[in-house]
């Protein structure tokens, strides 16, 4: 493939919170690129810092809490050294995000309609009435039954995936550069999903649209994404093109995460899962934040923190394990 | 209603709902008048028995909430009748429904909605002992000790506010809350679907556990169809207000009748790289407003004959015991 600028570029985030008194990274240096027309998915377990890292790309960490340290680079332009203003203009505008919880991103006291409205108002030029005709194209793209009533309706007159869907019509509004999507089915049937899945696609197609999907759904990241991002305790644990990453993960713990699938268990069986809690961020330990829950632990896994090897032809891991079997260290 | 072959055999039946409906009214303009009506649930009919678990699935929008916030009388039904342990709850007094409500929890759809945001997680799961007098102060806080271990969140998360967690962590809250008074019946809706496949694995078996324990009783309301061919007995599948198919989950997995479930069945993503065939649907989805006649799914049905766009199918026994809404098995 041809080497372009990325859209998006992570470099080492780092991103603190203070709680009861005391302040901890939830996210401890990431990296990580997205290229134009690129659908990036990221996974892990709940809690590992999936959603901090996009409201940090994002600039809506809310104080106490920040982001402390590294570079989130938009088209080279570092995003964190920005003014409200320039910042203003890229975010919502050529960055788009579906929020994870729907009811925490749309406002309750205003329509449906009124909302969308005012996402195009600020992001097009577009007239009163044109506004109105296109925001019901948008809710009938994302597959709402009579848009033109729903308008009038206010957030809690919708079912969940009704709600869902008007964040991903939002979103969508004005074209952006790069969609930045938080578990943006989770609250679909599957027909429905198929049906977001493939309008996604189509955008993408159509302006090039790169994306960064967080979703533990790893069906839909085996059918939409090109590369996978495996987060694990605020930091990643393995990267690589999707297939290398489903068909041969490497690292103990994108291994114990597949085989929890509920269809790698049989009937009423109990079905397998990785033992253990992730742990808090103030109880990290010195060495691999896996190793309290990982079936292959050695000596030195307690010890040191793994670094990202080459553990596939174009995948790393974070694991000793890898490294041992031939791989050099990359970070 | 029809015999329902094993999970009926020898027990009693916890929860019967029939002809269930909710009506909203649409109203616009000045004067608010109403100009018609959404038909969100629209005659519904089920049984569940103690210890079992009843699956619904469904597009969304076909009414599963709002079943859900029916049965556990958050919504006023606009016709129907719901029996709980025997109890007509329709007909209820406030007073007597309270001490039913104790005996029957929902995990919310949304849980960030549904906790209160000043209050701690002690807090939350500390209230519902408190409204019935549950326990000493330090057995109130062993339980929710005891709770955040069964859900796998840190103890030492117990002093934060709901806006200090993640996504998946604040639905363990939900579901915490709901396992606090050891109910008879929990209505999940989504319980798991914003957890990651291992914690998810973690919640079901321990929902699971807790029913052999408990002999709990679930309604269970997901749309992944894993998740609900794992945990069920039977499902039902909803389309547009109204069950189309109820029948024993293996049956309705391998051999599914209504054109509705196939299609659903076929839609799930695989995590193999080969892509299967798919039954596209066709069509828009038909509004709860103005729902299609007869079979309110003709509009995109792939077999759909004469008989379909004008008669309403009943919902009934097919030869395998499955029970489906549709003329080709008439
Ligand atoms: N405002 C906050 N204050 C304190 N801690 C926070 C805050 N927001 C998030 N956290 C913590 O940061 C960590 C990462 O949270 P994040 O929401 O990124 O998880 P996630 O990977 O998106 O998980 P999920 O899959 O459950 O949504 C969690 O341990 C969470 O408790
Ligand atoms: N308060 C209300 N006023 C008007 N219509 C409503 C109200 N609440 C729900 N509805 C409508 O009732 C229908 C069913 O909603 P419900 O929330 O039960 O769907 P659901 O099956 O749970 O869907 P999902 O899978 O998306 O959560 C939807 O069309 C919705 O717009
Ligand atoms: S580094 Fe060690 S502890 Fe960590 S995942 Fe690899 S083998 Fe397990
Ligand atoms: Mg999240
Ligand atoms: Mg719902």
């Amino acid at each position: 493939m041809e080497r372009q600028q990325p859209v998006l570029e992570v470099r080492d985030l780092r991103t603190t919170f203070r709680s009861q008194g005391q302040s901890f990274h939830a996210i401890d240096g990431i990296t990580f690129s997205i290229r134009q027309g690129e659908t990036i998915g990221v996974v892990g377990e709940s809690g590992c810092g999936k959603s901090v890292t996009s409201l940090s790309i994002m600039g809506l960490i809310k104080s106490p809490g920040q982001v402390s340290g590294g570079q989130i680079l938009f088209k080279g332009k570092d995003l964190i050294s920005l003014g409200k203003k320039e910042l203003r203009e890229i975010r919502g505008n050529r960055i788009s995000m579906i929020f994870q919880e729907p009811m925490t991103s749309l406002n309750p006291v205003y329509t449906v309609g009124n909302q969308i409205s005012e996402a195009l108002k600020i992001h097009t030029k577009l007239g009163r009435s044109a506004r109105k005709a296109r925001t019901i194209e948008l809710l009938q793209m994302v597959g709402i039954p009579r848009a033109e009533e729903i308008i009038t309706d206010y957030p809690h007159q919708l079912s969940g995936g009704m709600r869902q869907r008007v964040m991903i019509a939002m979103a969508m509004a004005c074209d952006p550069e790069l969609l930045i999507a938080d578990e943006p089915t989770t609250a679909l049937d599957v027909t429905i999903q198929a049906q977001i899945l493939e309008l996604m696609k189509e955008l993408q197609l159509k302006h090039n649209m790169s994306m960064m999907l967080i979703t533990h759904d790893l069906g839909v990241v085996s059918e939409v994404c090109d590369h996978v991002i495996v987060m694990y305790a605020g930091m990643i644990v393995e990267k690589g093109p999707v297939r290398e990453i489903l068909d041969r993960p490497q690292h103990p713990y994108t291994q114990g995460l597949l085989a929890s699938l509920p269809k790698n268990a049989k009937g009423n069986h109990r079905l397998n899962y990785i033992p253990g809690q992730v742990p808090p961020p103030l109880q990290w330990p010195a060495g691999c934040r896996f190793a309290d829950r990982c079936p292959h632990v050695m000596d030195r896994c307690r010890r040191e923190k793994p670094g990202l090897f080459a553990a596939g032809p174009a995948s790393e891991a974070a694991c000793w394990l890898v490294s041992e079997g031939g791989g050099e260290q990359h970070a | 209603m029809p015999n329902q072959s094993k999970a009926a055999a020898g027990t009693e039946t916890l929860l019967e709902v029939s002809g269930l409906k909710k009506h909203y009214p649409i109203k616009k303009g000045v004067f608010s008048s109403t100009v018609g009506t959404v038909k969100a649930v629209d005659g519904v009919s089920f049984s569940i028995q103690r210890g079992e678990t009843l699956g619904i699935v469904g597009e969304s929008g076909c009414g599963k909430s709002t079943t859900a916030r029916l049965v556990i009388r958050l919504l006023q039904e606009t016709e129907g009748s719901i029996r709980f342990g025997g109890k007509e709850l329709t007909s209820l007094a406030p007073s007597e429904l309270r001490a039913v409500r104790r005996d029957m929890q929902m995990i919310f759809q949304d849980p960030y909605a549904s906790l209160h945001p000043r209050w701690t997680i002690e807090r939350t799961l500390i209230e519902p002992m408190l409204v019935y007098g549950i326990g000493s102060r330090g057995e109130q806080r062993d339980r929710v000790l005891e709770l955040l271990d069964n859900v796998g969140l840190n103890r030492s998360y117990a002093k934060r506010y709901p806006h200090e967690f993640s996504g998946g962590q604040r639905q363990r809250i939900g579901i915490a809350r709901a396992l606090v008074l050891q109910p008879q019946l929990i209505i999940a809706d989504e319980p798991v679907s914003a957890l990651d496949i291992s914690i998810q694995a973690q919640v079901i078996n321990l929902l699971q556990d807790l029913q052999e324990q408990y002999k709990l009783t679930y309604m269970f309301i997901s749309h992944d169809l894993s998740v609900v061919r794992h945990i069920s007995d039977r499902v039902a599948v909803m389309y547009l207000g109204r069950i189309v198919e109820l029948a024993e989950k293996e049956k309705l997995f391998e051999t599914p009748l209504h054109p509705y479930t196939q299609a659903l069945m076929s839609a799930v993503p695989e995590v193999a790289g080969d892509k299967k065939e798919r039954i596209i649907l066709r069509g828009d989805v038909p509004s709860p407003a103005k729902p299609p006649s007869g079979c309110t799914f003709h509009t995109r049905c792939a077999s759909c004959m004469d008989v379909c766009k004008t008669d309403i199918p009943p919902l009934k026994e097919v030869g395998s015991g499955q029970l489906v809404a549709c003329h080709l098995y008439a």
